[in-house]
């Protein structure tokens, strides 16, 4: 498949110029705020009258232009799914808080998620089920032990240890933002119980190797293993395998681009994954998917 | 402990969390997710500093009431005056 010019490690494609979304599939969106696409897109002609006003509230330029890059991608990005204008689309508040599109748009049965952190955002869309994305940017000062400590499982607190001082801080965020996912999907964000979904990191048995998978363990023991195959973002391949074995949900980790670090959750038992960069270049405000 | 020493303390915590922002410009009345931009890692880490200073356990549930600056204070006077 067609890359775009940065590293091949790194790169997320572009999608097809034909896109369709199956109801067993997820698209995870990566958007990056940065200075080429704010100058190359009409980035605030996609918001709405109260996205525009809420993203002049925000103190700084930094922050406001996450906040318009973020919410005109995904206007855009849902609009190519439903054929409509990014500007017509209409959002509501859902069970628990949960931003979903209004009822006129719902015949398609588009769910969506969305996360950003410091310049990154991922949109997450599937059909007909709950669904929930989070990334986190890794900040090399941040003493992640102390939330771990507070916020993780026993069994992931020592799973962390157990690895290469290395490689902590990335397990750290790997665990965090596959526990964010899954609460997400829920629609219970952060107030919701962070030990529901455990995950550890490691091998069959458990014992943490030094290039983790995480393998999350449900409430009722079950386990998602995924598979070590090719991994969005960082194999030259554009999907993503995954062996899951606790009943309903699948959940699988996410590398966006040179640090950061996702991570997606669904209720399905079986999920075909693709992953896409927006916009492509030339065709921002399309609201066709390129 | 004054609601004048809590605040200070809650703008030390966002500042350490978020050292790019300038408290001065933020509204102790509007939702901070309004005027910065905090991901939910940085919320744990505030929650954390706010409970390493006064010793108060936050639990999860609370955190929406953690909302505004006003709100962290208001919050904190009463988890202090309480049993």
């Amino acid at each position: 498949m067609m890359r775009d010019s940065g590293p091949a490690s790194l790169a997320w494609p572009f999608p097809p110029p034909t896109l369709t979304l199956e109801p067993n599939e997820a698209h995870v969106w990566l958007v990056e705020a940065n200075d080429a696409v704010v100058r190359a897109s009409r980035l605030e002609t996609l918001l709405s009258s109260a996205e525009r006003e809420r993203a002049a509230k925000f103190k700084f330029e930094k922050d406001r232009r996450l906040y318009t890059v973020t919410h005109a991608a995904l206007r855009s990005i849902l609009a190519g799914y439903l054929n409509v204008a990014p500007g017509d689309l209409e959002f509501e508040i859902g069970r628990r808080g949960k931003p979903r599109l209004a009822p006129n748009f719902s015949k398609d049965s588009l769910e969506f998620n969305l996360s950003h952190s410091f310049e990154v955002a991922l949109i997450a869309v599937t059909r007909e089920r709950e669904i929930g994305v989070d990334v986190e940017h890794i900040k090399k000062e941040f003493a992640f032990a102390e939330v771990a400590e507070r916020y993780f499982t026993t069994r992931e607190v020592s799973a962390i240890r157990a690895l290469p001082e290395d490689l902590q801080r990335r397990a750290f965020y790997q665990c965090w933002t596959s526990k964010e996912a899954f609460l997400k999907a829920k629609g219970v964000g952060l107030s919701g119980e962070l030990d529901e979904v455990e995950i550890l990191f490691g091998g069959e048995g458990g014992a943490p190797r030094a290039n983790p998978w995480h393998l999350p363990v449900g409430p009722g023991g079950g386990i998602l293993s995924q598979s070590p195959g090719p991994r969005p973002g960082l194999e030259s391949k554009d999907r993503v395998q995954v062996k899951n074995t606790l009943p309903g949900w699948h959940l699988s980790e996410l590398n966006p681009c040179d640090g950061y670090v996702g991570a997606i959750a669904l209720e399905i038992n079986k999920c075909d994954l693709r992953c896409y960069r927006w916009p492509r270049p030339a065709q921002e405000t399309s609201h066709s998917h390129p | 402990m004054t609601e004048s020493e809590i605040r200070q303390i809650v703008r030390q915590a966002l500042s350490n969390v978020a050292p790019e922002v300038d408290l001065g410009a933020i509204d102790p009345a509007k939702d901070l997710r309004d005027q910065v931009d905090i991901d939910s890692v940085d919320c744990l880490n505030f929650i954390i500093g706010l409970h390493k200073e006064l010793g108060i356990e936050i639990p999860d549930a609370d955190v929406p009431k953690l909302g505004t600056l006003n709100g962290c204070v208001a919050y904190l006077q009463s988890r202090m005056k309480g049993p």
